[in-house]
């Protein structure tokens, strides 16, 4: 379960989203006021939590892109240094191709998640947590964890 | 005898008393005589925890020969019984102070029992959860047929998955239906104490 997975689930747990219903029960009629409602301060805390999600992702990405730059100028550099021998650049231009490959399949990661809190903060900014939470689950449940 | 009789998927019906799409949950939701829906706070959370399961299910279940019937009625239930091709008669549904849910409301378990022929000497397997007096009802008024039921809470998705499993498993194997039961809880037991 990643970072984000975990916030959603945490914060759907408080609210009973992820509560278990079995095929029997001798409770009495559910009515509207047994169901607890979703409250202001359980969507603050989801944006909170995602904000401190956003922000180390920020970094991450930060961090990526840097990295990606110092791949780019250290990639030119061996093709200059070597150029005289093509089995050094072609064994560097694979290494430096897979290390480009990963951090680019990485930052697709961290970009979805980026989009996903973002939308989602904006959700539970201007929806009533109650319609907020729907939002919530269904991101959860179709989006988040099949990721 | 039923307890000794092999039994393939073929020979088995399963009816779901509970909705299994979306329009029947808000149907369901907005209803005096239905309560399994009203349990869920919302869709998505009715569908992660059945349709999911039960669409993934339903396919490889239909596929083994599995007569299925969604929104399953009283009448149904019924007529499982005139049509005389089954051997084991699976209730999917929800149990709710004496009533089980059908699609067409709590029905009450004398009715069920009605619903069953004197002379019925297949395997009724219940599932849900705590029916203690439709079972003692049925073991006393229809004594040919054998009930199936647990005494422990029934998570439907736990079920939809095992019901999908016994299928698979009733067809691979020539075994009788509770031995089949057994076998394939205890594997499930096995692989959760793994996990």
């Amino acid at each position: 379960m990643n970072k984000l997975e975990k916030t959603f689930s945490t914060y759907l747990q408080d609210i009973g989203y992820l509560d278990f219903v079995y095929l029997g029960d001798d409770k009495d009629d559910i009515r509207d006021k047994d169901v607890k409602p979703v409250t202001e301060k359980e969507s603050q805390s989801l944006i909170n939590n995602l904000s401190t999600s956003q922000e180390q992702n920020n970094s991450i990405i930060t961090i990526m892109l840097i990295m990606l730059c110092i791949l780019f100028t250290v990639g030119i550099f061996f093709v200059f240094y070597y150029r005289d021998d093509p089995m050094t650049l072609c064994t560097i231009f694979g290494g430096n191709f897979f290390a480009l490959l990963g951090i680019v399949s990485k930052l697709k990661k961290i970009w979805t998640e980026k989009v996903i809190i973002e939308y989602s903060q904006s959700i539970l900014k201007d929806l009533k947590p109650e319609e907020a939470a729907k939002v919530m689950m269904t991101l959860y449940t179709n989006i988040i964890r099949k990721n | 005898m039923i307890t000794d009789k092999i039994i393939k998927p073929s020979q088995c019906a399963i009816g779901f008393g509970i909705p299994t799409n979306k329009a029947d949950f808000y149907h369901d939701k907005t209803r005096q005589d239905k309560d399994f829906a009203k349990r869920f706070k919302t869709w998505p959370m009715y569908k992660d925890q059945i349709v999911d399961h039960f669409n993934q299910a339903e396919v490889t279940i239909k596929q083994l020969g599995v007569f299925v019937i969604e929104q399953f009625t009283l009448d149904a239930f019924r007529d499982f019984f005139l049509q005389d091709r089954f051997d084991v008669i699976i209730l999917f549904s929800h149990w709710k102070k004496q009533t089980i849910e059908f699609h067409d409301g709590l029905k009450h378990f004398s009715d069920i029992i009605d619903a069953v022929p004197l002379d019925f000497s297949g395997i009724i397997d219940l599932c849900v959860c705590h029916p203690k007096d439709l079972r003692i009802g049925l073991d006393n008024k229809r004594p040919k047929c054998i009930v199936k039921f647990t005494t422990e809470d029934a998570l439907p998705w736990f079920w939809i998955i095992f019901y999908q499993a016994l299928f698979m498993y009733l067809q691979l194997n020539d075994s009788t239906y509770i031995e089949a039961v057994e076998t394939v809880f205890k594997k499930f037991q096995h692989a959760s104490r793994k996990m």
